[in-house]
């Protein structure tokens, strides 16, 4: 009798066993088809400003300035390069930068950064040298009769199928009081109200963003930005998330110059102010 | 009567034993990867696997690559039946506290087997007390403020709608 309770006790005792054991062998199973490994936040390489200042001024209006020190060029031997078109540069002890054009894509790039495997190396009044594999490429700027004096009337504008033609003053930057700028950065709901933009979804990634909404006479409206406007860039800075557009908003206060390229229709339309 | 003894502690130790072996780790790791397609990012918290919860301390959350808050503490668990996540002390991100001015001292949300398209929530921070649900199947959102005095309520009201039942705050998703 005694022997028969035991046996059946230690049966029950292995059928619990088993349940464990077939529980912990079907979670084992089901762990390899798991991610090992959770997700982190990868830290983004360095941000190309939004807040440099540039200069933008036509030739009638542009103050006497003292003649520059020119910086010699390297005594190397420099290969022009003909496949990149350069549209604007910027040359100051703070910030060194220069827009470069290839095929349709245009990148505005800081001393140091890589553009097509091209790395920016040096910046002068009316070139910059670009290096890649040990090898210097200059590369002028496209201007006409005054080369020394690259100004806002060279610089060429992104053309998609036709190009808004501008002429020396459309290139003369309006103006925007400061005082606007910081009254929207500290009354974000009354931007909501003024405008209401998304990101312009292609496939996954978004190309700028899109005005669905503008309140008539509002600032915004003023600026010159329409419903249906894509804000492709802001000042050299493409537009491409919503961390972009926070992060402009972020810096709103440390912009000099406010330079919006949209995409209206089938036409790339710049507008420039400058903020004081 | 024996017999049904024997069940009794047959399906309690199965219970017991899935509790014990349920992968949490890796489950928390799988809805990270499902949150990562929303864009939602929690990132630098340590994760502490206890026998029937997850633990997450110090993390941040990101939103399309954007430091969108910080937390102490989340704590998620679950009974098979019922699941809970109790987060304490979430901070949104210096850059967005002009945006959103809450701090939220606790928050727990909790999912029952019973209503599984509802998800309880309370919370509490510097803008009083608050609770509502998410409607998960009509993708809805619902909490009810209690209204308070501070000064963190006020920048909150013109977030909410003013209702007979008080202020309400509402968000499709």
């Amino acid at each position: 009798m005694k022997k028969s309770f035991k046996s059946k006790f230690i049966n029950f005792l292995l059928l619990l066993l088993s349940i464990v054991l077939i529980v912990k062998f079907i979670f084992f199973i089901s762990k390899q088809f798991l991610p090992a490994e959770g997700v982190s936040q990868k830290i983004s390489s360095e941000q190309k400003p939004f807040f440099y200042t540039f200069k933008a001024t036509n030739k009638k209006n542009a103050p006497v300035k003292k003649k520059l020190k020119i910086k010699k060029p390297p005594k190397k031997n420099i290969i022009s390069i003909k496949k990149f078109e350069l549209i604007a540069l910027y040359n100051s002890t703070d910030v060194k930068l220069a827009t470069i054009k290839y095929n349709k894509k245009i990148d505005t790039i800081l001393a140091g950064e890589v553009f097509e495997g091209y790395k920016l190396i040096s910046i002068f009044q009316a070139y910059i040298i670009l290096n890649k594999n040990k090898k210097d490429y200059k590369l002028e700027i496209k201007s006409g009769k005054d080369d020394k004096k690259p100004s806002y009337k060279d610089v060429k504008k992104p053309k998609i199928k036709k190009s808004i033609k501008l002429d020396d003053e459309e290139f003369e930057p309006k103006k925007i009081e400061r005082k606007k700028i910081d009254y929207y950065k500290n009354n974000l709901e009354k931007v909501w109200k003024d405008i209401t933009i998304m990101p312009n979804k292609k496939g996954k990634n978004s190309d700028g963003f899109k005005v669905l909404k503008i309140k008539k006479d509002s600032d915004f409206h003023k600026l010159g930005i329409q419903k249906g406007d894509i804000i492709k860039e802001i000042n050299g800075r493409e537009l491409k998330s919503n961390k972009d557009a926070f992060y402009f908003f972020k810096n709103l206060d440390k912009i000099d110059m406010l330079q919006i390229s949209i995409l209206r229709g089938e036409e790339i339309k710049e507008i420039e102010y400058e903020v004081r | 009567m024996q017999l049904a003894i024997k069940i009794l502690i047959g399906l309690l130790i199965f219970y017991l034993s899935v509790m014990f072996f349920l992968p949490k780790k890796e489950l928390y790791f799988l809805a990270e990867k499902q949150l990562e397609e929303q864009k939602l990012i929690i990132s630098d918290e340590k994760i502490d696997e206890g026998i029937f919860d997850i633990k997450l301390s110090e993390g941040k959350l990101f939103f399309e690559d954007m430091d969108v808050a910080t937390f102490e503490n989340i704590n998620i668990a679950t009974t098979l039946f019922t699941n809970s996540a109790e987060i304490t002390n979430f901070i949104p991100a210096q850059s967005l506290q002009d945006i959103i001015p809450v701090g939220i001292k606790t928050l727990l949300l909790t999912q029952s087997i019973i209503n599984f398209d509802m998800v309880d929530i309370e919370l509490s921070g510097n803008f009083g007390e608050a609770e509502g649900v998410v409607d998960l199947e009509k993708r809805e959102i619902k909490l009810f403020f209690k209204t308070d005095k501070s000064k963190s309520f006020t920048k909150l009201k013109k977030y909410l709608k003013k209702t007979k039942e008080g202020w309400i705050y509402e968000k499709k998703f």
